[in-house]
């Protein structure tokens, strides 16, 4: 595959950018073929690592930079800025307008105690901001929407001076009681604000989350105005700088829902940017698991430092409703995923009861595993992969870092084999199985803790050191088949690429089904919703034919707190649907909670109504390869002697070279395939084959 | 160090899958249930046990029903005998606290067998606070009872479930006896449907390990977890400890009575005794029996030993032995006394006394990890109701929030200020609803819910803020039920000198104008309603709020940590900027005075705290006040003596009563709380409750502060050198 640079420049580009908390990568799409950047994270000003990175991958298409951005149909930004924002809490000084008497909802938040046993772990919500910055309002909506009390608009406005003036904030949020059935009152406050400060970011809480439960709505309304300064900060001047260096295509930002929203739209809901780097690879997942005909998907990510693991059913990325992020309630939707501290540098020690542990404590980049040599003196994960003969100490990430087995054994050693008189390589077998078991829980919570049984999906596993432990993370949770795809970096890269616009709202109703007659609120709540959401996707830009929009709605019995989600049609709903949704959320639930668990003889309600509104984004292709086996003594570029963790004993195995694999190739465990940046070890009893994409599929 | 003779990692993944198992439980609890009792408070439980039975694994969300699931198990184990008519799927329910350690009725339980191949292999628990039992009480609250065959349904094990569903013709008996049979029926269907979970994963579970290993594996945990906890008991001086808490019992009309309970509890090496005493039982719902004795005992032992590296199991109890002394007294209950508020009424003063001693007895261990274990108190009661009436939907509404129980203040701690709206000891990951779940599905308009200036007890660690909140039955005529308060008038205690938190108190005001002040469009705050305050006793029998009544109540603080006067002004500084502590607290308590830019006047500060230190002691002192080397450790045992843990004044020879060499200064606790613009509700008969200030003849630094009644002997110093005598 060598195509020049003329060929490409007269192709389509689509160019992804994630903008980590180290390191900003980029992907570029030209034609058939994909390229890499990666610069360094440039904090004071991010759009500068932004275009070093762009820069890099048009060089390896022989492009200058202008060139490429002009040819740029897409350009798709995902970035951490809005998450570190909340977890440094290092935001906007945000001032609130808040229904007289109820000022302490974020302290109180929902009750902040966690379960944990110990005393010294229950510790107050941090202040998103100073409780000076709290100013009660005189007015007042009840539960079915009728304004009680009007607003003092007086009040707004002397708050309003004295928040700008005296306390000095810089946005704004709007917090009134039930506001979701009537935003009249936080609209006439916000209306009073910006007469005063045309400038100032404000966001009434209906605006951003219109669903009962103040908690969640209000912090959700906080969150929006404390990260708006540095997201606008970020949006603007990328935006600027991209497009003086000659971007012509369009520019979308990456939601943790799984999807785009232009610059306007960011910039006046931050908040959706949150947690948008783990959403890019379930979306990967899935659109390659709609390529292979798989409909459910257990997905798996491994780091340096962290295991994140999400669940696709029937080709629907699962979604988050409600995100809770560290202490604060959120009504922000978003890709699932769940993440645990088992990674390469996860670090293995003894705890007080005398049992092994591994992780959540990394040794990350410094000083990183003992076999670095750069003074890592705790036994990791690839300490011990090292020591069992899975990673070949001259090849490490490209053979770029040489590393230093007999270091990997010195620590394994002290701190493992010593106490429990355990060879070194026991000792290694000991940390691989724990790691497994934490990654395998993990793995368990997004599926069983659903409802849903792991044995009938699919264990779809990316990032550099998964492939090391997948089969088995598969074998302990009764997982069949595994898929390892043909090139992880470019995997997430397609994820990102293959992202389409996404326009989500949520509506509190409340229509009891018992009493069809009140479908005609709901009716107008969602022709609203679809008009206004249908429209704004007009204003981005797609036409008419790009445009999807679906439908679903939030039912409960009455007196219960969870929810189950329905589609919707998309018609009007007449009084008569009401029986039949009924029995659909019945034949759900017991699906969801097992047979006869159903309340007998209880009403259910419809809570909330969501639109989603998908504008589709053209998206690079990706051709099937012939299948052509290879002769397997090809194949072998060596044999190893490997100490299998499984088996409890050294074996010597091949190792397969990736590289001369080919499409419709077959392999039996035990072995290893050595690609570039990725090692898969195939166990004993597993079967390791090439599709036409070129993934792995193994088998056991 | 010896080298295992087994399998370690195997071990520990067999105990993580049995701590899965039981999570995995509360998930189907959650999800099934629907009850907001469940999914929003959290009051549930579930856990599994061995054949034993031994606790394999428990899943906190209220830490007492250890003592329940246990009780409860272990009295069916007896029942069943060899086993012989045990099948897979069979299930007791069980909500009587006299013969099956239940905590209160309210509280079922639901307990399965676990099977594998046809053999008996353990127990599976589950338990929720159902919506309501019947009785002359709703949601189980029976105040107004005299004996507890008026408190509602009373379940001793019944085995009222076959094959894995519950028998139609109890069905019908239960729908008849209670006020919400289709709730209450689905709760009993959801712990069903938990306890199912677990015998299906734990088949899987032993199928993988092998019947043989799995049982190794089982006691191989429990026998870790009782090392690590005897360990950390070894580290804790010998000796005994003794506190004394009373019950507040102001229900049928007689007397308002101070009902007084003892605990004594004997260290003696790697073993906790707690030895429980108390007054005779009485006619009303607040007497304990084991369960609830047995449960919080536990509950104060875990949140302070239970941390880092200690999973919960069966290995925990083995070090610690509860005793309860003679049957018929308010620690150890028989028919026909009524227990229908056992778990939070005797049970929690019970949590709280086995928090005193202990904290204690930390505070003169030798290992620092352990003395920054000491904390404050919190409140363990609360001012609550359980109302029932027709809502503005045209239903019926059961009412039992919560929200002022999750809403009291946490007891200080050495390392942080106390948390605010930590709820109850036993009450781990608590919610408190929103004001928008009430009113969308109850006839209330909810009118403040804020935190309360002062609340948290004084320290240099302020103790956790409460929760005040007022609602109005607006959308309906009436709604009618029992109240009930507990600790309205003896506070929670600080620690090492720090003092005492708010008391919790709750009141309705009557007839307010609060459609009067809606129509002209004018919102009701605190400072427009009008209305006649009554005031009321803690125990309401029959309280009916008609409409417009508002019923506002205020949960009690967490208390304080170390001698307020030792607080960085700084901090005080803040909490007066954030108003959460008034002007005159902050002077007089913490002698902390700010300039006009609200910055601290140091000069001023200082002069203030040495003016107090001056007052306490009726001079100047002679010595500093220091930080004790050990925050919050006022007290410490040198060359024979106690002494303070600031200047190192000797105050009395270490067999005797350090109290005897403290300056003391007793007020009644209403006076002296009425000065620190505190809240306590004071007692109109005898006895008063008492502050006993005691501090340092040298420094003046605060060393302790008791609450007791008037009269009362002083309280009992830790004595170290009887602890084997007395255990002989």
């Amino acid at each position: 595959m060598t195509s020049s640079a003329s060929n490409g420049s007269s192709l389509d580009a689509f160019v992804g950018v994630d903008v980590g908390g180290t390191h900003t990568d980029v992907s570029v799409v030209l034609g058939n073929r994909i390229e890499r950047g990666k610069a360094l994270t440039t904090y004071d000003d991010f759009s500068r690592g932004v275009l070093e990175a762009v820069d890099v991958a048009a060089q390896r298409f022989e492009l200058p930079v202008e060139d490429l951005l002009a040819n740029t149909k897409l350009f798709i930004n995902g970035t951490t800025v809005v998450t570190n924002t909340i977890t440094q809490l290092r935001g906007s000084r945000v001032g609130v307008l808040i229904t007289s008497g109820f000022k302490d909802a974020f302290r109180f938040a929902g009750g902040p105690r966690s379960t944990e046993l110990d005393d010294h772990l229950q510790l107050n919500v941090p202040d998103i901001m100073d409780r000076r910055a709290i100013a009660e309002i005189d007015e007042r909506i009840d539960w079915s929407g009728s304004v009680l009390v009007p607003v003092d608009l007086d009040g707004v406005r002397e708050a309003a001076r004295h928040l700008v003036e005296d306390v000095g904030i810089d946005a704004l949020a709007v917090c009134f009681l039930w506001s979701l059935a009537n935003g009249e009152n936080e609209l006439a406050a916000e209306a009073a604000v910006k007469e005063l400060y045309p400038d100032l970011f404000v966001t009434p809480s209906h605006r951003v989350f219109p669903v009962a439960g103040e908690t969640r709505r209000w912090t959700t309304a906080v969150l929006n105005s404390f990260v708006q300064d540095r997201a606008d900060i970020y949006l603007t001047s990328l935006n600027r700088k991209l497009r003086d260096a000659g971007l012509k295509g369009g520019l979308a930002f990456f939601q943790g829902l799984g999807g785009g929203i232009s610059l306007e739209k960011a910039r006046q809901y931050p908040l959706g940017l949150l947690g948008s780097g783990p959403a890019g690879g379930a979306i990967g997942a899935n659109e390659l698991a709609k390529r292979m005909g798989f409909k459910r998907v257990l997905l798996g990510d491994m780091g340096g430092t962290s295991f994140d693991t999400g669940i696709i059913s029937d080709n629907e990325i699962h979604i988050d409703k409600n995100l809770q992020l560290g202490p604060f309630q959120t009504g922000v939707n978003i890709v699932d995923v769940v993440s645990v501290g088992a990674g390469g540098g996860s670090i293995a020690w003894v705890s007080e009861r005398g049992v092994p542990q591994v992780g959540p404590q990394s040794a990350g980049s410094t000083p990183g595993p003992a076999a670095l040599g750069r003074g890592g003196t705790e036994p990791t994960v690839t300490d011990a992969m090292v020591t069992m003969g899975f990673i070949d100490p001259e090849r490490y990430l490209g053979g770029r870092v040489k590393l230093e087995p007999q270091l990997s054994r010195d620590v394994l050693d002290r701190v493992l084999g010593a106490r429990f008189g355990w060879s070194t390589e026991e000792s290694a077998a000991a940390v691989h199985d724990l790691v497994v078991v934490n990654m395998a829980n993990a793995v368990r919570e997004v599926s069983v803790g659903k409802g849903y049984d792991p044995r009938d999906f699919l264990f779809l596993s990316y990032g550099g050191t998964l492939p090391l432990f997948a089969t088995q993370i598969a074998e302990r949770l009764g997982i069949s088949t595994i898929v390892i795809p043909r090139n992880s970096s470019v995997f997430c890269a397609l994820g990102l690429l293959s992202s389409d616009f996404i326009l989500r709202s949520d509506q509190g109703v409340g229509w009891d089904l018992s009493k069809p007659d009140g479908v005609g609120r709901v009716n107008e709540i969602a022709d609203q919703m679809v008009a206004t959401s249908h429209q704004e996707m007009l204003d981005e830009g797609f036409s008419e034919d790009q445009i999807e929009i679906r439908r679903s709605a939030d039912i409960r019995f009455q007196g219960q707190e969870y929810e189950l989600t329905l589609p919707m049609p998309a018609r009007a709903l007449t009084g008569e649907d009401a029986e039949t949704l009924f029995d659909q959320f019945l034949g759900l639930y017991e699906q969801t909670y097992g047979e006869g668990t159903a309340w007998k003889g209880v009403p259910a309600s419809m809570i909330n109504y969501s639109v989603t509104v998908v504008g589709r984004q053209p998206r690079p292709t990706m051709d099937e390869v012939a299948l052509a086996p290879a002769s397997l003594e090809d194949l072998v570029r060596e044999r190893r002697t490997v100490f299998l963790p499984t088996e409890r004993r050294s074996e010597e195995i091949p190792i397969y070279d990736d590289l001369l694999f080919t499409a419709g190739t077959a392999v039996e465990g035990p072995a290893i395939i050595d690609a570039a940046d990725t090692t898969i070890y195939v166990p004993p009893g597993t079967k390791a084959e090439r599709d036409s994409y070129m993934n792995y599929v193994l088998t056991r | 160090m010896s080298t295992p003779d087994y399998d370690v990692i195997a071990a520990e993944v067999h105990r993580k899958a049995m701590q899965n198992l039981t999570d995995e439980m509360a998930i189907t609890l959650v999800r099934t249930s629907g009850s907001p009792i469940v999914t929003e408070s959290k009051d549930f439980s579930t856990c599994l046990m061995d054949t034993i039975p031994e606790h394999l694994g428990f899943s906190s969300y209220v830490l007492f029903h250890v003592g329940s699931s246990l009780i409860g198990t272990q009295v069916i184990a007896s029942l069943v005998g060899d086993g012989s008519d045990l099948r897979p799927g069979d299930g007791w329910i069980v909500n009587d606290p006299h013969s099956a350690g239940a905590m209160h009725q309210g509280d079922v339980s639901v307990i399965m067998p676990t099977f594998y191949d046809g053999e008996h292999i353990g127990w599976s628990f589950a338990n929720m606070h159902v919506l309501d039992v019947g009785g002359v009480g709703i949601s189980g609250y029976a105040p107004g009872a005299h004996d507890v065959w008026q408190e509602g349904m009373l379940f001793p094990p019944v085995r009222i479930i076959r094959e894995g569903a519950i028998d139609g013709e109890w069905e019908k008996y239960i729908a008849a006896n209670v006020r919400a049979p289709g709730p209450v029926l689905n709760d009993i269907r959801s712990m069903i449907a938990a306890n199912n979970t677990a015998s299906r994963k734990l088949a899987e579970v032993v199928r993988e390990f092998g019947l043989e290993r799995h049982r190794e594996y089982c006691e191989i945990n429990k026998d870790l977890s009782e090392q690590v906890l005897r360990d950390r008991i070894s580290r804790i001086p010998d000796g005994v400890y003794e506190a004394v808490d009373w019950n507040e019992f102001d229900g049928h009309d007689g007397p308002d009575r101070l009902l007084e309970l003892r605990l004594r509890l004997e260290v003696d090496g790697t073993d906790l005794r707690f030895n429980y005493s108390g007054v005779p039982q009485i006619d009303a719902f607040v007497n304990s029996t084991r369960g609830p004795m047995f449960g919080q005992a536990m509950t104060a032992m875990m949140t302070t030993l239970v941390y880092g590296d200690l999973p919960v199991n069966g290995g925990l109890w083995r070090p610690i032995t509860v005793e309860l002394g003679e049957e018929g007294t308010i620690v150890n209950a028989v028919p026909p006394a009524p227990v229908s508020n056992a778990h939070s009424e005797v049970g929690m003063r019970a949590c709280k006394l086995s928090k005193d001693v202990l904290c204690q007895a930390l505070a003169l261990s030798e290992d620092p990890v352990l003395r920054g274990r000491i904390g404050g108190q919190c409140q363990d009661g609360f001012p609550g109701n359980a109302l029932f009436g027709t809502n503005q939907h045209g239903g019926i509404s059961v009412v039992f929030y919560p929200d002022n129980a999750i809403g009291a203040g946490g007891g200080a701690q050495t390392i942080v200020d106390g948390q605010d709206a930590y709820g109850l000891t036993c009450t781990t990951g608590g919610g408190i609803p929103d004001i928008e779940n009430h009113e969308g599905a109850d006839p209330v308009l909810f009118l403040w819910r804020r935190l309360i200036p002062n609340s948290g007890g004084p320290g240099q660690m302020r103790g956790g803020q409460a929760l005040d909140q007022a609602y109005a039955v607006h959308y309906g005529d009436l709604m009618a039920g029992p109240g009930f308060n507990a600790c309205a008038q003896v506070p929670p205690h600080g620690v090492g000198g720090g003092y005492p938190a708010n008391a919790g108190i709750f009141y309705p005001v009557r007839e307010t104008n609060i459609t009067e002040l809606l129509a002209k469009g004018v919102l009701p705050v605190r400072a427009r309603i009008e209305g006649r305050e009554e005031p009321v006793r803690s125990k309401i029998t029959h309280l009916r709020l008609e409409h417009d009544d508002v019923f506002v109540a205020l949960s009690g603080g967490g208390g304080g940590l170390g001698d307020p006067l030792l607080r960085d002004p700084e901090a005080v500084a803040r909490d007066l900027a954030f108003e959460y502590v008034t002007v005159e607290h902050a002077a007089s308590v913490y002698g902390v005075l700010l300039a006009e830019d609200g910055s601290v006047d140091a000069e001023k500060t200082a002069a203030a705290r040495a003016e107090i230190r001056r007052r306490r002691i009726g001079g100047d002192p002679g010595k500093e006040l220091r930080q004790p080397a050990s925050i919050g450790v006022a007290l410490v045992r040198e060359g024979g003596s106690w002494a303070c843990g600031s200047c190192g004044e000797s105050l009395a020879d270490d067999a005797s009563n350090w109290r005897a060499g403290a300056v003391l200064v007793e007020r009644p606790i209403a006076e002296r709380y009425a000065e620190m613009e505190m809240q306590v509700r004071d007692r109109k008969e005898a006895p008063r409750v008492m502050m006993r200030e005691h501090f340092c003849p040298g420094c003046a630094m605060c060393l302790a502060v008791d609450v007791a009644t008037d009269g009362l002997d002083p309280l009992v110093a830790p004595s170290l050198q009887h602890a084997v005598a007395a255990a002989s």
